[in-house]
């Protein structure tokens, strides 16, 4: 039963595994597909949780995809999810991590780089669309998001800060009876 | 065509790093990367260690950023392998990922335990608002460094349409949009290179 859940998680990590540019950041549009449409293991306000609580966490920002096989099967879950991820990943850093260093001032390097940019920011972009839309329940969620965006955009001040007063604004607009909480 | 591996420069010896070093770097680095591993990992393999050059390091970076995964995590395969090679690979990203992974499960638990309060929830769906503009307002940062051109344009709106808009899967649309992008970056190249 589980072990039917577990071995679809590592399928799906992967068949995407290959398709991680730039870090995890990048899937959470797939993920979100394929956590609450398709196999329906959480609601949208858990998902977007999920990836809060990934970026509080220290490390590197692969861990959303290990507290999502956390929250589905625990720690086989947690296990098969990154080893699916990274397996492959490293594997391919591994056999063309040597042969690429040699070639490192090859032209086609450098296109390559510039040619993934614009891609990587329209992906990131769609990230944060995708995981607003889940955590946003009214206006004062939206107008939380933007004022992050722009303190991230605007200072170099460490993320957990913007988190943390994110984390202090929800709980007073809660006190105040502002804001409505996901069921 | 075999080619013959380069003899090194007795002044430009490799170092030598043992799996035990390896794993204690990476291990180091995970436990004092609070807050983002690349600043510990740049502390620890280039200022501490010196085992890369500040050169070397960024080039093995800008490398790591075009093989898919997580740069850091690459970097540590990548580095570990030159030292000790496969097992030194693998030494270094188990290394690198236990803490953060131990601490993500304690948060976790935590959060578990904790949830049924409504103080706990409110804090934590304000932090997921917070944590969708930080993705939004990464995105924007990396606008800086691109290089403003009408092609960038149209393929950053053309991704981010295609994805969160009419919610093409990732891989298709990866699969058109990179050869497409790679091909023309290349050809603007040539055509620059072309030009006296």
């Amino acid at each position: 039963m589980s072990g039917n859940v577990v071995l679809h998680l590592v399928i799906f990590f992967l068949s995407i595994a290959p398709f991680t540019i730039a870090g995890a950041q990048t899937l959470i549009p797939e993920l979100y597909r394929y956590f609450v449409t398709t196999r329906g293991h959480m609601t949208a306000s858990e998902f977007a949780t999920v990836v809060a609580l990934a970026q509080i966490a220290p490390g590197p920002n692969m861990l959303v995809v290990s507290l999502l096989g956390w929250k589905v099967a625990g720690l086989a879950g947690l296990l098969a999810t990154t080893a699916a991820l990274i397996g492959p990943t490293s594997l391919l850093a591994y056999f063309f991590g040597r042969a690429l260093e040699k070639l490192k001032n090859a032209p086609w390097l450098a296109v390559t780089k510039v040619a993934l940019a614009p891609i990587v920011i329209g992906l990131m972009l769609a990230s944060g669309t995708i995981t607003s839309r889940a955590a946003n329940h009214d206006a004062i969620g939206y107008v939380l998001t933007a004022a992050a965006a722009v303190m991230i955009y605007l200072t170099n001040r460490n993320p957990l800060w913007v988190l943390g007063s994110g984390a202090l604004i929800g709980l007073a607009a809660h006190k105040l009876g502002f804001m409505t909480l996901p069921p | 065509m075999n080619e013959i591996p380069e003899k090194s420069d007795p002044a430009n010896a490799e170092p030598r790093v043992g799996l035990g070093e390896l794993f204690a770097t990476f291990l180091t680095i995970g436990l004092i990367g609070f807050g983002g591993l690349a600043p510990a990992a740049h502390h620890m393999i280039v200022e501490k260690k010196k085992w890369y050059s500040p050169k070397e390091y960024v080039e093995l970076f800008a490398l790591c950023s075009i093989v898919p995964g997580g740069n850091i995590l690459n970097a540590s395969v990548i580095i570990g392998n030159r030292f000790q090679g496969g097992l030194g690979a693998i030494t270094s990203i188990l290394a690198l990922m236990m803490t953060p992974l131990v601490i993500l499960v304690i948060l976790a638990v935590t959060y578990d335990r904790f949830s049924h309060l409504s103080e706990v929830r409110a804090a934590t769906a304000g932090a997921a608002s917070a944590a969708a503009g930080l993705i939004v307002g990464t995105a924007g940062k990396l606008i800086r460094g691109v290089e403003k051109s009408w092609t960038s344009l149209v393929f950053g709106l053309v991704t981010f349409g295609a994805i969160a808009i009419v919610r093409l899967p990732l891989q298709f649309v990866l699969l058109i949009l990179v050869p497409l992008s790679i091909l023309w970056a290349l050809y603007r190249a040539r055509r620059k290179a072309g030009r006296p």
